[in-house]
């Protein structure tokens, strides 16, 4: 990625915080600290999915580095609200979303299902939705019964499939 | 005969089954089938999944034939209305049937009766003899479990209200069951009432027989009298007086009552004595009582001295002084005690009184009641908790020689409050009983241990489909009142986590201790606006007769530290009260207090690392020691020599292999459209597999992977971070998009992934290793490193 590339990344990124953050509102109050630091960390993962070899860009999910994910986990519920506000960004890259998940779903906890379960919302991109509902299952088997269910059912043949294979685990 | 090892109940609600077969009179059915199988068990209880290889236990049931239990007298007139109150204590559907019958010993109607698992049924009489136009008031019940059941599993008691002019009371008659181990003798107390108590005695000979009745008065000479009871009969007779009517009913005493029989008596003491064989007769009796014009009675219970173990009496859960459970008054104790032998006897009364946990026991009286007499003695100065006290009554007498009677006077419309005593070492170490909080009644469970060691209680509370399980630990002499309706609005938590509805207004209970003699228990029903006040104590013999396991983590990972292989939970079976080991009959759900020790099969595979306490249960914790698989199991003992094992396979593995079942394209990502770039996205599913080509079905073990870009290790990159309870994981979004300064076809190599596994901070090598070709038009994923049947390679769109 050159210099141009990652200034445009970061001002996608933070043009869709600032819409984020309108969004939601102030329903979801979080420290200016951690809403830096997770603002920074996905700043970096998505950095990572714009590439060039041999003069070519490409893009591709970058997996989150180890570091990131235990930096995310020890903010803990703090992150919680700053990483939500990102499920709601327009225009929706879909990797920004998917990256909140990963990490929604490192944190665990129920604090999480709310956030995840807006995750699994229709507008989502099908990648971002199935792996919401993994998320939610990992985090409580009775609060992702309902979404599991009506997933059985859902239009996206990935949410479908996925709701299936978790509805067996049950 | 044998009966209830109850001295103040005659063979107070026990169940059907008995090693003799029994006939009742014409127009009774025919003997039962003997119960020569063991039901098939559905366990439901506490939403536990019972997976388990079959539980072994010790000892199969004798074959056995059906007694039924016997209600001697209801009642149904102007006067008094009967309810019959059920309870079924097993973790299974199942029925009885119960037959109303005459004085005459004719039968008047039968009714089946369905339960489903832990619950209770109420049946009014009323409607059953309005539905074949009975007008019969009185007569006896008899109630016949299915054969299917082994055990004491329905219980049982007649509840009868009496209307008086201003204020009804309750009269608690429980059901008796006579079998042939016991002797002709009956005996009873009557507290000190207005007349002569009214008995009634029903036979269950197919032949007459000749009752000799004998009052023990607290003054003058005892007097006896016989009647000749026919087959089937039930008799009314007054028991300390001269009249007997065959063929009365209930109305028959009532309007020609003598004005000498009002008089004042003290208390009575009434021994009954056939002619037939044991178990031929069944008796409870009514002591009149007048107050401030009023009239109403108090119940007479007998019991066979023969069952009797001790010559103490313990009363559990008696009120003192002022309680906001019942009616506004000052609650005195008041026991009536009588010494059926010949020699004088030495009493002893303990006070076991709880404030808050704490008891204190203390002797409040010493006395001797000559032989052949009745004495009582009321307790006005006594200071207690509102219900947690309880009392024992001790003699020098041989067991049956003294018998007692407490009851709570007062002032108010609730006259007295009664509860039954019990033998000190009677063989009930269980209860079951009906609970409701309908139309502002109360349910309080009572529990006393009288044990010198701490006791554990087990409670199961059911109520609209929920059940409720707990362990209460009682210090020695200590009394504890458990209120439901406080359980349910204050969401008391049971072990489990569960709690009771606020819907459920109505159920059964039980409670259990490990081994009889060690603790008693009744449940206290009351209405302060009504001035109600109901005894329910029925009980039958416990132990452990099953056991079960919830598997854990059964596939243990080489080398990954401790690991809970599951839990193993004993099953308390409600049996045979003819069986002096307790060892088998219906499963009644998961008990505690019993001793568990594990045993692997293979110490060379899988090693006992250590067990805890769980819930009602008991883990065990294991470490892998070698790749192989062998049986992990529990030996469950009780303290009362019965015993049951269970427990599963363990497979130690080691993971090694990532297999993929399948994948699938997915959408786009708008990150790639926006931006006018084109390329193939795949979802890629996953499970793990061992060295074997195993599949290791286990949660939380966390998938890495590697694109050798010198970012190193990612261990959260498949959905979800850590594998499902399967195994299984999904790799995506795998693919790219490219712009379009790329011609419209155009593809490259894909960086290699490699994998690794975390599971329990042990890192485990994968040999499974991918490449992967990706277009603008089309993807390519080449999975290998596995035995070669599970490589494959993914095509998607148009890759050459």
């Amino acid at each position: 990625m050159n210099q141009a590339q990652r200034s445009l990344c970061r001002a996608l990124v933070l043009s869709c915080i600032v819409i984020g953050y309108a969004s939601l509102g102030l329903g979801q109050a979080s420290d200016p600290k951690s809403s830096a630091i997770i603002e920074q960390i996905m700043t970096a993962a998505l950095s990572r999915c714009f590439s060039t070899v041999n003069a070519v860009k490409r893009i591709t999910f970058a997996p989150p580095t180890n570091q990131e994910v235990d930096e995310v986990k020890a903010l803990g519920k703090e992150a919680v609200a700053p990483l939500a506000r990102y499920l709601d960004l327009q225009p929706k890259d879909d990797f920004t979303q998917l990256y909140a998940v990963k990490f929604l779903t490192a944190i665990g906890g129920s604090s999480t299902i709310g956030p995840l379960k807006r995750a699994f919302a229709q507008d989502q991109w099908e990648v971002t939705r199935a792996a919401a509902l993994s998320g939610l299952f990992a985090v409580s088997h009775a609060e992702a019964k309902p979404y599991v269910e009506a997933a059985l059912n859902d239009r996206s043949q990935l949410v479908r499939q996925r709701a299936h294979h978790l509805w067996s685990l049950y | 005969m044998r009966v209830n090892q109850n001295p103040s109940r005659l063979m107070a609600c026990l169940s059907v089954v008995s090693l003799v077969a029994f006939m009742l009179n014409s127009g009774v059915p025919a003997p039962f089938d003997p119960v020569s199988k063991r039901p098939s068990f559905v366990l439901q209880s506490g939403g536990l999944a019972y997976k388990s290889y079959p539980a072994r236990t010790q000892g199969a049931p004798s074959s056995m034939m059906q007694m039924p239990m016997v209600i001697p007298l209801f009642i149904q007139n102007q006067d008094f209305s009967s309810t019959l109150v059920l309870t079924n204590s097993a973790d299974q559907s199942t029925y009885a049937d119960v037959i109303l019958m005459g004085t005459d010993g004719r039968e008047i109607t039968r009714r089946r009766v369905e339960f489903t698992a832990h619950s209770q049924r109420n049946i009014d009489i009323a409607p059953l003899l309005q539905s074949v136009l009975s007008g019969s008031t009185t007569g006896s019940i008899s109630i016949m479990q299915s054969p299917e059941l082994l055990g004491a599993v329905i219980l049982g008691q007649l509840s009868m209200t009496h209307r008086g002019t201003h204020d009804s009371t309750y009269i608690d008659e429980e059901v008796a069951m006579p079998t042939t181990m016991g002797s002709q003798l009956l005996r009873g107390v009557a507290d000190a009432g207005s007349g002569s108590p009214l008995l009634a005695i029903t036979s269950l000979s197919e032949t007459g027989q000749r009752v000799t009745i004998r009052c023990f008065p607290s003054k003058g000479e005892s007097r006896s009298k016989s009647v000749d009871l026919l087959p089937g009969e039930t008799l009314l007779t007054e028991a300390c007086a001269e009249r007997t009517i065959h063929g009365a009913v209930m109305e028959s005493f009532a309007p020609s009552e003598p004005t000498e029989h009002r008089s004042l008596t003290g208390p009575m003491g009434i021994s009954l004595v056939s002619d037939a064989k044991p178990g031929s007769f069944v008796a409870f009796g009514l002591v009149p009582h007048r107050k401030d014009g009023e009239r109403f009675f108090s119940t007479l219970n007998f019991s066979d001295p023969k069952m009797l173990l001790t010559a103490t009496t313990i009363f559990t859960g008696v009120p003192v002084g002022p309680t906001t459970l019942l009616r506004e008054a000052n609650y005195v104790p008041n026991l009536s005690l009588t010494n059926f032998s010949a020699k004088d006897l030495q009493v002893h009364v303990r006070y076991a009184q709880t404030i808050g946990a704490t008891p204190t026991t203390k002797e409040i009286a010493a006395l001797t009641v000559p032989a052949g007499s009745s004495t009582e003695i009321t307790f006005d100065n006594l200071q207690g908790d509102p219900l947690q006290n309880s009392f024992l009554i001790t003699s020098n007498g041989a067991p049956g020689d003294l018998l007692s009677k407490l009851v709570s006077m007062s002032g108010s419309a609730l006259h007295q409050v009664e509860m039954a005593g019990k033998d000190e070492n009677d063989m009930d170490n269980t209860g079951s009983h009906p609970w409701s909080l309908e139309g502002g009644t109360e349910s309080t469970l009572l529990l006393f241990n009288h044990n010198t060691k701490p006791q554990s209680f087990d409670v199961a509370i059911s109520g609209n489909g929920v059940r409720w399980q707990s362990t209460y630990h009682l210090t020695p002499m200590q009394t504890e009142a458990i209120s439901i309706r406080d359980l349910i609005e204050h969401k008391v938590k049971d072990e489990t986590g569960k709690t009771l509805p606020r819907s459920a207004q109505s159920g059964q209970l039980s409670w259990f201790t490990g081994a009889p003699g060690q603790g008693k228990g009744r449940l206290l029903q009351s209405n302060r606006a009504v001035a109600m006040a109901r005894n329910f104590s029925c009980g039958a013999p416990g132990g452990l007769c099953s056991a079960s396991f919830v598997p854990g983590i059964t596939y243990i990972l080489l080398g990954s530290g401790t690991t809970n292989f599951g839990t193993a939970f004993g099953i308390q079976c409600t049996a045979d009260p003819n069986n002096p080991r307790p060892c088998f009959g219906t499963f009644n759900g998961p008990g505690s207090g019993y001793q568990y020790n594990w045993v692997s099969n293979d110490h060379n595979i899988i090693l006992i690392d250590h067990s805890a306490p769980s819930g009602q249960g008991n883990a065990v914790f294991v470490n892998g020691v070698a790749i192989g698989s062998t049986g992990v199991h529990a030996q469950i003992y009780d303290s009362q020599g019965c015993n049951a094992s269970t427990g599963g396979i363990g497979h130690v593995t080691s993971p090694t292999y990532f297999f993929s079942p399948s994948a699938a394209q997915t959408g786009t990502p708008s990150v790639c459209v926006i931006n006018n770039f084109r390329g193939y996205f795949l979802d890629v599913s996953y499970y793990v597999a061992d060295s074997s080509s195993s599949r290791v079905s286990d949660s939380g073990m966390a998938p890495g992977e590697n694109l050798g870009d010198g970012t190193g290790w990612h261990d959260a990159y498949t959905t979800p971070n850590t594998t499902n309870s399967d195994g299984s994981f999904d790799d995506t979004p795998f693919g790219a998009c490219y712009p379009p300064s790329v011609p419209t076809h155009y593809c490259e190599a894909g960086p290699p992934q490699s994998f690794r596994l975390t599971a329990n901070s042990t890192v485990y090598s994968i040999l499974t290793h991918n490449t992967s070709r990706k277009c603008t038009d089309g993807i390519q994923l080449v999975i290998q490193g596995n035995p070669s049947a599970q490589n494959k390679t993914y095509t998607f769109g148009n890759i050459q």
